[in-house]
């Protein structure tokens, strides 16, 4: 089920730039995520995922640029809620994949990506709308800045994931345990 | 318990950065929501460890099966405060194989609330392991931050050999001096007949055989064979071995072992054990119940210790060995010093028969399909029969035994080959 609330989201994410612009580079970046993301799903491997989803954004940043329309906060919104529940559900698929699992875990997970959608919606609305006195209060080098912020913090992700060990069972650490009767 | 961040977090992490300074390269605010979107789940509060509270208690509907039975694995979790995601997960050893349900299970529990979670288990190979070691990660609202924590309610369970009746099993050519139930040549108390003599004073009037008396016309008595028991000593060869379990020639033996030592206990025989290896080890022989579950545990810790020291069995004392015993291998003879221990044991008068189990088949079906194993394979074979012959021309009482077949065939007309045994 995880799957195809998965592939729709991919689906969506992939397909929402294209309708912003159809370009030859739009168009490739939109394969190429398209096949990281169908393969992210189908294995339940989150980082095939994450490097489709990263295409897709890319490929959002250039339908943005390309088309070049007015301020679209609901597409925005709605891209990024998007991307935010695909990435957590394919996780949540992969890391409770082979287990009895209870439905209420389910809909409590649902419940909390839907609370966290709506909460970057209500943020995002308070952002539009002091924009003016948010760009008045900034100065000028602080875009630069938070660029930088926005590159640490990807790098700091993609290390975090090279590190870190996988969420697998214990018992692929246990594998090396013997019992009575193995040979010595 | 030790917490964590999950690792879902991170792809949100780069994700989120990626599209903040793609917002500031494009200059478009739309990427900055989208930054938004992905970010705010990692700004939600997290809670502590001490608030996800909860009693766990395991249990298991046996600790001592036999091969083949299977086990109920029942775990309750009772919540003392919300818990949004409980991940319960019990390792199982290589040699369980799991029946029903799921060993790794996943509840959102209330305060008070009390779920019981079970699964059945097969126990497919014989040994002793060690269950109620479950790992527990509480996962938060977000799932983005877990602790872990291990649960030790060690539940020790003894998978014994399974063992098979057995109508037919070698006879000792000697026996002891407890009652049993092989017919001794002397004459005694007993209920088989033997011979008939003059009366005695001191004979007992039941034992007068009247038919005779009448005839003769003298009072004769009937003589009784005594009824007598023998020792059986068991010799495992845990040298080496070919296979994996459940299905190694180790487990095989220990199976037949077993078998063995049900049949004689039930026949009132002494049995005992020796363990020929890296390292002696010996079950003094017995009789009854007690004696079977003694020897039930000695295999069950028997295992392979491979050494270049050749141990001798003259360091086995005599109440282990008792002269006049039955001494049967049980050995797919990889190793020659088993075949010499067994000649010495010849040498010093015992009643030696061996269990020859064929390691060939194993063997074979463990190597791929190719002309050339197969040839291999039958040399071996052919190696194999001339240790037969050989083993046969020393005397030796040799079975062969394959692995596909059942004991019971195996042992199907052994004892009329042997000259000279108890009745």
């Amino acid at each position: 089920m995880i799957r195809v609330l998965s592939g729709f989201l991919a689906l969506f994410v992939i397909g929402f730039p294209l309708l912003l612009s159809v370009s030859p580079v739009t168009g490739f970046l939109a394969l190429v995520a398209a096949v990281l993301c169908a393969g992210g799903i189908i294995k339940l491997w989150p980082p095939l995922l994450t490097a489709g989803s990263l295409v897709a954004l890319v490929e959002y940043a250039v339908a943005l640029l390309l088309s070049g329309g007015p301020l679209d906060v609901a597409g925005a919104l709605a891209f990024g809620g998007a991307l935010s529940v695909l990435v957590q559900a394919t996780s949540f698929a992969a890391r409770f994949q082979g287990a009895a699992l209870h439905p209420q875990v389910l809909w409590d997970r649902v419940r909390t990506w839907l609370g966290a959608v709506a909460t970057a919606a209500a943020l995002s609305i308070l952002v539009v709308v002091a924009a003016g006195s948010i760009t008045f209060v900034l100065p000028a080098p602080l875009g630069p800045a938070l660029a930088g912020v926005g590159v640490l913090l990807a790098f700091l992700g993609v290390v975090g994931s090279t590190l870190q060990r996988p969420d697998s069972p214990p018992h692929e650490r246990m594998r090396g345990e013997r019992t009575s009767r193995d040979t010595v | 318990m030790s917490a964590r961040i999950a690792p879902q977090a991170l792809p949100l992490l780069t994700l989120a950065g990626t599209a903040l300074f793609l917002g500031f390269l494009a200059g478009r605010v739309e990427l900055i929501l989208v930054a938004l979107s992905l970010g705010v789940i990692l700004l939600f509060p997290a809670r502590s460890s001490a608030s996800l509270d909860y009693v766990l208690t395991h249990q298991v509907s046996a600790t001592r099966v036999f091969e083949g039975d299977r086990l109920r694995v029942t775990v309750t979790v009772s919540a003392r405060s919300r818990i949004p995601a409980i991940e319960l997960f019990e390792p199982l050893p290589p040699t369980v194989t799991r029946v029903t349900g799921s060993n790794r299970a996943v509840f959102a529990l209330r305060p008070g609330q009390q779920v019981r979670w079970s699964y059945e288990v097969e126990c497919a190979g014989l040994g002793r392991f060690t269950l109620g070691s479950v790992y527990v990660r509480l996962h938060d609202a977000s799932g983005l931050r877990v602790h872990e924590r291990q649960h030790r309610d060690p539940k020790p369970v003894c998978v014994y050999p399974c063992v098979v009746p057995l109508r037919r099993v070698p006879r000792p050519r000697r026996t002891q001096t407890s009652v049993g139930n092989y017919v001794s040549p002397t004459f005694g108390e007993g209920l088989e007949p033997g011979d008939i003599r003059l009366f005695a004073p001191g004979d007992r009037i039941r034992h007068v055989n009247w038919r005779a008396s009448l005839r003769l016309g003298k009072l004769y008595v009937t003589q009784y064979h005594q009824e007598r028991n023998a020792d059986i000593i068991l010799m495992l060869d845990t040298l080496r071995h070919v296979g994996t379990p459940p299905a190694s020639s180790l487990d095989l033996c220990v199976r037949a072992a077993a078998s063995l030592a049900c049949a004689y206990l039930a026949r009132k025989d002494r049995v005992g054990l020796i363990e020929y290896g890296g390292f002696l080890d010996w079950v003094r022989p017995g009789s009854g119940s007690p004696q079977m579950e003694r020897l039930l545990d000695a295999l069950l810790s028997a295992q392979v210790i491979f050494s270049y020291v050749t141990r001798d069995l003259a360091l086995v004392p005599p109440r282990v060995l008792p002269p006049q015993a039955l001494v049967i291998g049980l050995s797919p003879l990889l190793d020659e010093r088993f075949v010499k221990a067994m000649g010495d044991l010849l040498a010093r008068g015992f009643d030696v028969v061996l269990f020859r189990l064929s390691p060939v088949e194993m063997t074979r079906a463990a190597l791929p399909l190719s002309p050339v194993d197969d040839l291999a394979c039958r040399l071996w074979s052919l190696e194999r029969q001339a240790q037969l012959f050989e083993l046969r021309r020393q005397g030796l009482s040799v079975l062969e035994w394959r692995p596909d077949q059942p004991l019971e065939v195996a042992l199907g007309g052994f004892g009329r080959r042997r000259r000279g045994l108890a009745a």
